[in-house]
């Protein structure tokens, strides 16, 4: 099938997760050096607002603090990783649609495994852990569109798998 | 299913091979097969009206139902 809205989103896919491959290697790197050379995140902002477009505000030292950083870093990798994984399940089912195999069993199996990732990104992004002298502070936060996200898959692999259902019915009968 | 497809009787009494029905009925030889083995969900009445013509026979020679 030769849609120019599925070459478009495949391609977008493609550069999404090109894009956060990117910047998980970068986000890596500059925590590697960062923590190898000692200074934290002070490279990364300055007193000088002229050259700044976010201005990042630390009352706690949090973002000075190694622990809370690393914390941090982790949770910011376990999401881009899962953004990265999610990526590639959407292009296998941008794919599946484009050859005409939309309603094959791996695409409603493809739609479960988002929804579990989408859930993983909900239960990962609703907290987080800092590290505040003299001790850890535990911050709660509920993010609903990954929920949502989640929700939205599901449905759809109900669907798919209806769909499949159905194919399975056309093929089967003589 | 109760549903019991009985082709392979049918065709050894007419002592009809599987390639002249499928080419008769003008299906491919693997839909012939799932049909013989009941693997089948719906026979379509076209396919019926074939199959009971090349055969010879009424589709109660065909098709049976039983209590399961």
């Amino acid at each position: 099938m030769n849609n120019r809205f599925l070459n478009f989103s495949l391609v977008l896919a493609r550069l999404m997760q090109l894009g956060y491959i990117l910047i998980g290697c970068l986000f890596i790197y500059m925590m590697i050096s960062s923590l190898s050379e000692g200074e934290i995140i002070n490279r990364f902002y300055t007193n000088d607002t002229d050259s700044l477009f976010v201005e990042l505000i630390d009352p706690d030292g949090v973002l000075t603090n190694p622990t809370s950083l690393i914390l941090n870093a982790i949770q910011a990798l376990l999401l881009m990783a899962l953004y990265i994984t999610a990526l590639a399940f959407l292009i296998k089912i941008i794919k599946s649609i484009k050859t005409i195999h939309a309603f094959r069993e791996n695409t409603s199996r493809h739609f479960n495994t988002i929804g579990h990732i989408m859930l993983a990104c909900f239960v990962i992004s609703s907290f987080e852990l800092t590290y505040v002298d003299p001790g850890f502070k535990f911050t709660f936060s509920l993010d609903l569109t990954f929920i949502l996200l989640s929700f939205l898959s599901y449905v759809l692999a109900e669907i798919f798998k209806e769909g499949h259902k159905l194919w399975e019915e056309n093929q089967l009968t003589i | 299913m109760p549903i019991i497809i009985n082709l392979d009787v049918m065709m050894a009494k007419r002592k009809m091979r599987s390639k002249d029905l499928a080419q008769e009925l003008g299906i491919t030889e693997a839909n012939l097969s799932i049909l013989k083995t009941g693997k089948a969900k719906a026979v379509r009445f076209s396919t019926l009206e074939a199959l009971c013509k090349a055969l010879d026979c009424q589709p109660g020679d065909i098709l049976e139902y039983k209590h399961q």
